[in-house]
């Protein structure tokens, strides 16, 4: 067909023969476009953009879900959303007012924080960074991602105390919302905003809370020294006779290996902690074992927040535990009253050390403009 | 040069209109051969012993003749299958919620099935494990529809709201919130030979609240009202409504 075509295009009579051409290009672009079960959708304006997640090196590499990669516009609209009241039932409570940047994320110095029906919760705030490297969430782990948890406190009637099809209805009729989910998650403009995309927004801003830039992480890297004092209470720290911290709040990285145990807060449990979620006997009265990193801040301790200094958890760890059955086998040999006054001041001037100021400052995890 | 212009022009235009018509055939919507597909619609047919579920104002009797209301009443029917004579599976790998008082939830659409003739439909009653324990999932599983435990991440697989007269004659709350990955319950049916040949078929299931609460486990209100399945004292009550999840749904009829 095409010499022929090109044969007839005669020089004196070219235009004929274009236009028959152009009218079949063009008849096929029209059904090329209008073919019935075309998967093209409209095309789509923003192409979110990888979010440079910065790992401190003391922290180890981060596994981030494939469904919920972190992008720049994602970290952005978690940011956003996390200090946005718009998602208590009466827009007085967001994220951040139980978690403060301030306090490494904790609700300062309060025990039980408050809902919107001034109703207290049972368990103390949790603070809230190094998140990715934790298998689960809530003090039991019943949350089992980052994601999964972002529910829990929206729909708690002694929290937020929200209905998820109103946290729907008010996201997608705001003035600003539905534009930057759809710029997160690349929507088409008829798309609606929907629950699974504020989990994942609040989720992939939660994974950028990361702390590793305390004085401790100074001193390993050779750019501080600690005092005679914080030498002494690191030692303590890694003494299996003395402090024995390091068995559960691992050394450096995230302090924590995040095991469930029972370290003898009460002889028979108050709170069932991870029974409630695996109805294993032996979980009674286990709760996750918290990162030291900025513990200097996250007062009062313990799941209860029972205990309002450091001093008065150490004092616990030194004579006070209980043994119930489970007693986490660390402390089931611990022998009483092995730390003196100076050894326990010595612990918590090192303790002192994980505090990450760099971190409480840091603009990028602050209330948005 | 005008005649073999024109030749050619209406040459060239037989040939555009060969290729559009082939071009239209190819790229158009390409639906499944009906020589070799059929679809399918499943019908959930949700009753108390044959009774409409009429919520807020329906009154049932369980097979104490404690009287009992629907409220609320919705259920996840997940990775259905219909099977063959020779056992052989096709899968519809896929998660439903049904909820009474959207009628349109209560039938299944497959589009396309093999043609041949099946002998069982296959479904389970609630999530499988796999999808279980993530909440961030759309669809059917998007935690707006209030089947999340959020609290201990996992779908409630069938939930009754509504109340029940006690001994005294007075309403009180009953709320069945059945789930957990125990509680995944498979059901297997017997479709009298569905034999699909290119037309649209539709298969009536019944699934008989009757039957849940009575049989082989009979469900008395008065001891079993508030059941969670997450808590050591539900476990009881889990166990015996597993065990009668099969026996409530059965075949009706195919069209």
């Amino acid at each position: 067909m095409c010499p022929m075509h090109l044969a007839s295009i005669d020089s004196s009579k070219p235009l004929p023969g274009l236009y028959t051409h152009l009218f079949w290009l063009l008849l096929w672009g029209v059904i090329w476009n209008g073919t019935g079960c075309k998967q093209a959708k409209d095309p789509i304006p923003y192409k979110a953009q990888p979010y440079p997640l910065a790992i401190p090196a003391s922290l180890p590499d981060m596994d981030i879900p494939e469904d919920n990669p972190l992008t720049v516009e994602g970290v952005a609209l978690g940011r956003r959303l996390f200090y946005d009241p718009i998602l208590s039932a009466d827009s007085t409570q967001s994220c951040a007012s139980c978690h403060r940047q301030a306090f490494a994320f904790v609700d300062s110095s309060l025990q039980l924080s408050t809902g919107i029906d001034q109703v207290q919760g049972t368990r103390n705030a949790m603070p809230l960074f190094n998140l990715a490297w934790q298998g689960s969430f809530f003090w039991d782990g019943g949350a089992s991602n980052l994601e999964s948890q972002v529910v829990g406190p929206i729909t708690n009637p002694v929290e937020m105390h929200e209905d998820l099809p109103n946290v729907v209805v008010k996201l997608n009729r705001h003035p600003e919302y539905p534009n930057l989910f759809r710029q997160a998650f690349e929507l088409d403009a008829e798309e609606a905003v929907t629950i699974p995309m504020l989990m994942k927004a609040i989720a992939q801003f939660e994974r950028t809370l990361l702390s590793g830039d305390s004085k401790y992480d100074h001193w390993k890297q050779g750019q501080a020294s600690l005092t005679d004092q914080e030498l002494r209470g690191l030692a303590l720290y890694q003494d299996f006779e003395k402090g024995d911290c390091s068995h559960c709040h691992v050394l450096g990285s995230t302090f924590s290996d995040f095991a469930f145990r029972n370290t003898g807060l009460d002889s028979i449990p108050v709170d069932e902690g991870r029974y409630r979620i695996t109805l294993n006997p032996a979980d009674l009265g286990k709760f996750k074992t918290p990162s030291l990193r900025n513990i200097a801040l996250t007062a009062p301790y313990m799941h209860d927040g029972r205990f309002q200094t450091l001093e008065e958890v150490l004092e616990f760890y030194n004579t006070g535990f209980h043994h119930p059955s489970n007693l986490d086998a660390n402390l089931e040999h611990a022998i009483k009253g092995r730390l003196t006054v100076q050894d326990k001041e010595d612990l918590i001037a090192f303790l002192h050390t994980l505090t990450d100021f760099n971190f409480i400052q840091n603009p990028d995890f602050s209330k948005p403009d | 040069m005008n005649s073999i212009f024109l030749q050619n022009t209406r040459f060239s235009i037989a040939l555009y209109l060969l290729f559009t018509i082939v071009f239209i055939g190819l790229a158009g919507c390409k639906k499944e051969d009906t020589a070799t597909h059929s679809p399918v619609l499943v019908h959930f047919q949700t009753t108390v012993r044959g009774a409409e579920i009429l919520p807020g104002t329906g009154e049932y009797q369980n097979s104490f003749g404690q009287t009992f209301r629907f409220d609320m009443l919705k259920y996840y029917i997940s990775n259905c299958a219909l099977i063959d004579a020779n056992g052989e599976a096709f899968e519809l790998a896929n998660h439903h919620l049904i909820d009474i008082e959207e009628p349109s939830t209560a039938t299944l659409a497959f589009d396309s099935i093999p043609n041949k003739s099946y002998t069982h439909f296959r479904f389970f009653v609630g999530i499988d494990p796999q999808h279980n324990h993530d909440g961030d999932q759309e669809g059917a599983l998007d935690p707006v529809h209030g089947m999340l435990w959020s609290w201990n991440t996992g779908y409630i697989f069938y939930k009754h709201e509504g109340s029940y007269l006690n001994a005294a004659g007075e309403w009180k709350q009953l709320l069945f919130h059945y789930g957990t990955d125990e509680a995944y319950t498979e059901v297997i049916i017997p479709v009298d030979g569905i034999d699909l040949n290119g037309k649209e078929r539709s298969v009536f299931l019944n699934f008989d609240i009757g039957k849940l609460y009575d049989e082989p486990n009979a469900i008395d209100f008065f001891v079993d009202n508030a059941r969670q399945s997450v808590s050591a004292t539900d476990r009881d009550w889990l166990a015996k409504q597993k065990e009668n999840v099969p026996n409530a749904f059965s075949f009706d009829r195919f069209e």
